[in-house]
């Protein structure tokens, strides 16, 4: 078994970013297509800390703060998408992207 | 980390001296937030009035930053400051035209239906919010700060779009806006995470610096580059992140949708053009080459670049020729722009590698006469709409009689927009035209040739519609403060057209 | 052929964050979703301290897992029509385009990660607790975005009241 090094975290890293764009993809509900966006920000979280730990030349810490960044932002984004989401609720009764789907030409 | 501790108090006294408008624009955002919880029954003019005089604070206190140039923040690395944000003439006019954005937008905020008699002060807030997040945009030069610019203003976008809570097109539109843009985000953070780590670090310079010395793989940075556009296209609302925009356009607050439709826009050119600079240095192995040869040669930055503004400016063109609803119009109209916009960009990164290349002078110069033919457009639309509920473009039949300046000057801009002279959209595209021709883009600029003439159907639609279709409904009344911003506005599209040169000299001086 | 705790480590970890994060891809119902992205999740956290970022692990797990994953239940509940049970029915139509499209992403990102070539080993070397490293670089180096972030919050937190609130009727909106 080979030394676990910065590959195997960057092709987990992969996996869940493809598995989050395939739930952005294939869900209607505007919940779980949330849900695949936090798997790939998580992904790229991921891939920060990987490229800290194994890549980067010196004892910087530049990858790890970003990934500080990318988790508030999370926080702060998944607070808009869902306030915007409540207040849609109320006025259309779903939370399903293409039901709500009323502006086309 | 290394630093001793004067040096870094130094570093960061001198980055708080050279930040005062962000400073007053942070302390606009409380003080709008707070007017609304303690004054009673605050009207919407108190808080405009607010908002305008701290815009035009940070306005004065941006100004003397024209002279300034230099890194502020960050830290220092083998005797080199790795600064967060840059001070220069480039980042100074994409600043001051958000915060112009801003300004120009408020008097449109308070005429706007929905919103008289409300509780202005989160919205200005938001706005403010934005125009700070623009600031960032504009000068990062820092690969987290510029993804943080980038998700401040859409944070603050996505709220502002929704804000009209009994409009249920606003809650739908900011909807798609906050999901759609948050998968932009996210893969647009892929990208920059595969490029922090081929070149382990943050800071532009030392990317570029990376690239020369050792460079990367094509491959890795190939991949990097179109993850990292998707986010960036989607600020500029450039193919292939588009689709967004007639929805969000839609939906939003008309006088939001203008300071999307200018302010936005040009922030995402701002943080792309800077960004892009970063990889196309000189010549060196990997991406860096691809800037020094003609197109066909291989896959780069300016081959994905071209592609873009070729797909934005026909995709953007031919679905707006379908369009009925007039804010949707102007949304496809707003790809299109971007594509041609995209096309300086290309130019731009093409000859980074050249002596004579990396002229942004066209890109300036575009953006001055689309923020006064745009904002212009969306100002009439604004006002007509707000006083007979004007949505789709028959609804705009007779304008000439009903409310012939306010038609006057739609037309003027609407000719800007497609590139008639004498107004500054000729003088801007025929800059744009003409370095595409210099540059080896020959078919880019025979591509906007045809998209341009495509784009004068829809264009003269609605200006047949305003001039030769009859409507009995009376004469509507606009008010003097819309008169001025209207001629405000307009004039200066009739002046781009007609003495344009000192502008192209000006424009030209705020490249980098 | 050793197999030493740190591999060890590294696989149940990666399960634990690669196998629930599918399932939030294939799960049919909502609330099952938010519960594998939970997992998920976890899993990520352990893969951050394997990696040395122990202060990150603990962030993740309190401001994701206690945070957002909160918000993301409470914004199921509150916009669901029927008893949660019931949801299970919304059956979703396109999975296999989400499979197909996934498996092209991740073939298309693992050749690429592969055709790179990152070495491993340059890297900081495992240095002990990183909370005080942290805390020192948003304090100097990073004391811009660390300031610009909380007027982030600030709004967006006002924002969010704002748009989520519900009206009364002749109030000010």
């Amino acid at each position: 078994m080979p030394e676990i090094g910065l590959n195997h975290f960057l092709i987990v890293s992969a996996l869940l970013f493809s598995a989050g764009i395939g739930v952005v993809i294939s869900r209607k509900n505007a919940i779980a297509v949330l849900c695949g966006v936090e798997l790939i920000l998580n992904a790229a979280a991921l891939n920060f800390v990987a490229f800290n730990r194994y890549s980067t030349p010196d004892a910087r810490l530049d990858g790890q703060i970003f990934t500080i960044f990318i988790i508030i932002l999370a926080a702060a984004e998944a607070a808009v998408a869902l306030a915007i989401l409540l207040n849609l609720f109320q006025q259309t009764n779903t939370v399903d992207v293409d039901e709500a789907d009323t502006m086309k030409e | 980390m290394g630093n001793d501790f004067s040096q870094t108090q130094d570093l960061i006294s001198r980055g708080l001296a050279g930040f005062i408008p962000e400073l007053v624009l942070s302390a606009l955002v409380c003080v709008l937030l707070l007017a609304d919880l303690f004054i009673r029954g605050v009207k919407p003019r108190t808080t405009a009035w607010i908002a305008t005089i701290g815009l035009v604070l940070a306005g004065a206190t941006l100004w003397p930053r024209l002279a300034a140039s230099g890194e502020i923040f960050g830290w220092m690395q083998g005797g080199t400051q790795q600064g967060l944000l840059v001070t220069d003439r480039f980042a100074w006019f994409f600043q001051m035209f958000c915060l112009a954005t801003a300004l120009a937008t408020l008097p449109m905020a308070l005429d706007h239906a929905a919103f008289r008699a409300r509780r202005m002060g989160e919205y200005h807030a938001l706005v403010v919010a934005a125009t700070l997040g623009m600031f960032m945009m504009a000068g990062a030069v820092n690969l987290l700060i510029a993804w943080l610019g980038i998700e401040f203003a859409s944070m603050a976008s996505y709220l502002a779009t929704a804000f009209d809570k009994r409009d249920r097109r606003g809650s739908e539109g900011g909807i798609k806006y906050v999901i759609y843009g948050s998968v932009a985000s996210g893969v647009m953070l892929y990208g920059l995470s595969l490029i922090y780590g081929m070149t382990g670090s943050l800071h532009y310079g030392a990317i570029a610096q990376q690239l020369q010395v050792s460079g990367a793989s094509d491959l890795g940075l190939m991949t990097a580059a179109l993850l990292v556009f998707g986010g960036f296209a989607y600020k500029m609302a450039a193919f292939p992140m588009h689709f967004w925009c007639p929805d969000v356009y839609e939906g939003a607050p008309t006088p939001f949708t203008a300071y999307l439709s200018v302010a936005s826009k040009a922030a995402g050119f701002a943080v792309f053009v800077r960004f892009i600079a970063a990889f196309t240095t000189g010549e060196g192995p990997s991406f860096v080459a691809f800037g020094s040869v003609p197109f066909d040669a291989s896959f780069g930055w300016p081959t994905l670049i071209a592609a873009a503004a070729a797909l934005s400016m026909t995709v953007g063109n031919l679905a707006a020729l379908w369009q009925t609803n007039v804010k949707r119009m102007l949304a496809w109209s707003s790809v299109a722009q971007a594509g041609y916009l995209l096309m300086a960009v290309a130019v731009y990164a093409a000859g980074r590698g050249r002596p004579s290349g990396g002229d942004l002078g066209p890109l300036i110069f575009y953006f001055i006469a689309y923020f006064f033919m745009n904002l212009g457009a969306f100002h009439v639309v604004t006002v007509i709409a707000s006083r007979t509920g004007a949505q789709h473009v028959e609804d705009f039949n007779g304008l000439g009689r009903r409310a012939p300046w306010m038609a006057f000057g739609l037309t003027v801009c609407l000719l800007s927009l497609l590139g008639v002279p004498p107004t500054g959209g000729f003088t801007g595209k025929l800059q744009l035209l003409q370095t595409a021709v210099e540059n080896h883009l020959v078919w880019l600029a025979v591509l906007a040739g045809i998209n341009t003439a495509i784009s004068a159907f829809y264009y003269f639609k609605l200006i047949r519609c305003m001039y030769l279709h009859e409507n009995q409904a009376g004469l509507v009344t606009t008010g003097t403060t819309n008169a001025v911003l209207l001629a405000l506005l307009v004039l200066p599209v009739l002046v781009l057209g007609l003495a344009f040169s000192p502008f192209i000299e000006l424009s030209r001086s705020f490249g980098f | 052929m050793d197999i030493n705790m740190s591999t060890v480590m590294f696989f149940a970890f990666a399960l634990l964050a690669v196998f629930p994060a599918f399932m939030v891809l294939f799960a049919k119902d909502i609330v099952r979703v938010a519960f594998w992205l939970l997992a998920s999740l976890s899993g990520v956290a352990g893969l951050y301290i394997i990696m040395g970022a122990d202060f990150l692990g603990l962030t993740q797990v309190l401001v994701y897992i206690g945070g957002i994953l909160v918000l993301i239940l409470f914004g199921i509940m509150m916009t669901s029509k029927d008893p949660l049970l019931k949801r299970a029915r919304h059956v979703e139509r396109s999975v296999v385009t989400g499979i197909v499209t996934g498996a092209l992403v991740f073939a298309a990102l693992a050749a690429v990660i592969l055709g790179i070539g990152f070495e491993s080993g340059k890297g900081r070397a495992d240095g002990g607790a990183t909370t005080t490293a942290l805390g020192e670089a948003l304090l100097t180096d990073y004391i811009l975005p660390f300031e610009v972030v909380s007027v982030l919050l600030l709004f967006v937190l006002c924002g969010a009241a704002h748009v989520a609130r519900r009206r009364k009727e002749g109030a000010h909106a």
